[in-house]
Parts: structure tokens; C-alpha cells; sequence
């Protein structure tokens, strides 16, 4: 198209003046060929109307949002699991540490250490009182006498902290699977665009 | 809303109505939330409402419009930014300086549309972006055709101003 022809349409463009069809003409000119010098001033906004007429929805990209919120619950997985673990191993390595005796096999008294009458379980256990999950750091241990007492509060022990491991891993478990129902309820909602005819076939 | 309806006269224009979400809220996100919702109302519009509706692209780009507003409104997002999502035209013919120069005139270019009024800037989108006539525009933004002549006329030599400015 020649230059006066492009001008003139420029010109009504300005005034509001032209029809769709000789906006389209305009868009194609500065879009195509060489541009005459004395037009090129012009140009930049017929190319950002033509760059701007080719953004579309990409809705592939939004269901790669949904990820990080997976990677959140399995983050605070792998940390409920760690605070489990350390929970669970800590009153043992403590324990071996401060009382080195009451980790040896129950053999013949030694003179120096006196034998007391063995408690029935229940005094045992009003005598010392069981660890909530509230105080989880265990007190602070004299070296006890060696007795089955001693052995029952090790094995009690250990089977409140794999309680509460599996608490733990119950709730994680449960958070992931909310988290995972949530995730697949999003994509879905996402993708209404594909599924809505789909659904109203089946 | 029956399934032929929605898949031959609602589909085909969800990238205009996302355009159009994302020119009024600047927001790739929001834009595509404000699509979302729209699609889904649309979809769920009641048989004998449906029958009323003449023009499905200018009823959805009403839907649009209103939703983008309560969402700029609610959030006060700023547009200042020009919009996203295209990749860079490749300037054959012109040496990397000038096509490093023209990439950022027209970059300059869509500031200033983004940053014309509310209404200048809906009008010459729907006008110069998306090519509906005066007729549609007025249906969509609910105002009358002298409104849409005179906010047109407006942004384009608000335009033409400042890229003056810029030479």
C-alpha cells in the first residue's frame, strides 16, 4: 500500500473515523513488509495491538501451581517425622549416657548395689509418673537400682513413642491425602474448560 | 446453557475474555481466575435464562468485565505494568540495535495503554485488540455508542500524544 493511502487511513484512525476492515488493513501494513520512513514513528503501536492480539490462556500452566502446595505438606512431613524419630531415640541415648548399669543384663546382684522388693506394676507406675505428650523431655534420672521396673518403664517407653509416632504419621498421612484431594479438586476446577462438555456426555 | 452453545459460541472466545480480564486487572493470575469463574457461570446459566441472552461473547465479556472490576476493586491492584505472556517478535531486517529500540517503543506502547482510564482503556481494547464493532462494545461495557465513540477517540489520541512524546 502506498504511503498517502496509509496516512489517510492514520488519519481517520486519529478521528475514530474507520471501519474494523480498514483497521485490520492498518494492523497488517506495519505488521508486514518494509515501512515507509515517514510512517515509522507509528509503527510501535500497531505492533503491540498485533502482539497483544496473540496472548492466549495457558491453562497447562496453571495446574504446575498446584505442585508447591504437595511439596508444602511433604516438607512438613519429613519434619513431623525427624521431630518423631529424634523424640523417640533421645530418652535412650540419655539414658545410656547417665546410666550406664541399668543397660547391663540383670545378672547376680552386685554387693554394692542393694535389691529392693520388687513392685507390683501399678505401684510401679504411681511411683513414676507416666510422660505425657505435653512434657516430652524426660526428667532427669538418678542411677536406679537394677530391677524389672527399671526394664518395664524402657519398654513402656518405647511404646508411648511409637504411639506417638504413629499419631504422627496418622496425621501427616491424613494432611497429604486433604492436601491431595484438594489438589485433584483444583485441577479439575482448572480444566473446566475440557471437562465440562466431557462430563455432560457421560 | 446447552452443550452446543457452550462449545461453539463460549470456547472459542475464552482468550478474549482472558485478554480482556488480564487488560483490566494487570494480573496473569487473576485474569485467569476471573476466566475460570466466568466459564463456570456460564455454564451453569439456567436454561430459561439462556434464552435471553442474545449475544453470548458480549454477555461473557460483561461477566468479565464486572468480575475484573470486583477483583481490582477488592485487591487495588495497580496496572502499571504492561501485559504479559508474549514472547519477543523477532525484528528481521533490522540491525540489533533497532530492533532492541523498536522492541522497547512498543513495550513503551503498552504502558500507555495500560495506563489510560478505566473506560478509555476497555473501549480500544475490545475496539483495536479484539475487533468488535461499536455496537458490541456498547453491549458489553453497558453504555451507550456515543460513550464508546467518544472514550475511543479519546484513548487513541492520548496515545498519539504521548508517542509523540517519545520520537
Amino acid at each position: 500500500m502506498k504511503y498517502e493511502q496509509i496516512q489517510a487511513l492514520l488519519d481517520r484512525y486519529w478521528e475514530g473515523e474507520t471501519s474494523l476492515e480498514e483497521e485490520r488493513a492498518l494492523k497488517a501494513y506495519f505488521n508486514a513488509g518494509p515501512i515507509d520512513e515517514r510512517l515509522q514513528n507509528v509503527a510501535p503501536l500497531f505492533r503491540a495491538l498485533k502482539e497483544e492480539q496473540l496472548i492466549e490462556l495457558k491453562t497447562r500452566a496453571k495446574t504446575a501451581t498446584i505442585r508447591p502446595q504437595m511439596y508444602q505438606w511433604a516438607a512438613a512431613a519429613s519434619v513431623a517425622l525427624l521431630l518423631a524419630a529424634g523424640w523417640w531415640m533421645w530418652p535412650k541415648a540419655t539414658q545410656q549416657q547417665m546410666d550406664p548399669i541399668a543397660r547391663q543384663p540383670v545378672a547376680p546382684a552386685t554387693p554394692a548395689v542393694p535389691v529392693p522388693t520388687p513392685l507390683p506394676q501399678e505401684s510401679v507406675a504411681a511411683v513414676q509418673p507416666q510422660k505425657t505428650l505435653v512434657n516430652k523431655k524426660p526428667a532427669k534420672r538418678k542411677p536406679q537400682p537394677i530391677n524389672k521396673s527399671n526394664e518395664q518403664e524402657i519398654d513402656q517407653e518405647t511404646a508411648m513413642a511409637m504411639a506417638e509416632i504413629k499419631a504422627a504419621l496418622a496425621l501427616v498421612s491424613a494432611k497429604l491425602d486433604k492436601g491431595k484431594t484438594q489438589a485433584v479438586k483444583k485441577a479439575s476446577y482448572l480444566e473446566v474448560v475440557e471437562k465440562v462438555p466431557k462430563r455432560k456426555e457421560g | 446453557m446447552t452443550r452446543t452453545i457452550f462449545q461453539e459460541q463460549v470456547l472459542p472466545i475464552r482468550n478474549k475474555l482472558y485478554r480482556f480480564a488480564l487488560r483490566i486487572t494487570g494480573s496473569v493470575h487473576e485474569a485467569e481466575d476471573v476466566v475460570q469463574e466466568v466459564l463456570e457461570k456460564v455454564w451453569k446459566t439456567a436454561p430459561e435464562q439462556s434464552v435471553n441472552v442474545q449475544n453470548w461473547e458480549a454477555w461473557c465479556m460483561t461477566l468479565t468485565r464486572n468480575r475484573s472490576l470486583d477483583k481490582t476493586r477488592s485487591q487495588s491492584l495497580r496496572r502499571t505494568a504492561p501485559l504479559e505472556g508474549v514472547a519477543e517478535r523477532s525484528a528481521e531486517g533490522y540491525n540489533p540495535a533497532q530492533a532492541t529500540e523498536s522492541a522497547d517503543l512498543v513495550h513503551k506502547v503498552k504502558q500507555f495503554m495500560q495506563n489510560l482510564p478505566d473506560k478509555q482503556r476497555m473501549v480500544m481494547h475490545l475496539r483495536d485488540i479484539e475487533e468488535l464493532t461499536y455496537e458490541e462494545i456498547a453491549e458489553a461495557l453497558s453504555i451507550s455508542m456515543e460513550q464508546v465513540k467518544v472514550n475511543l477517540h479519546r484513548a487513541r489520541k492520548t496515545i498519539r500524544e504521548q508517542m509523540t512524546g517519545l520520537t
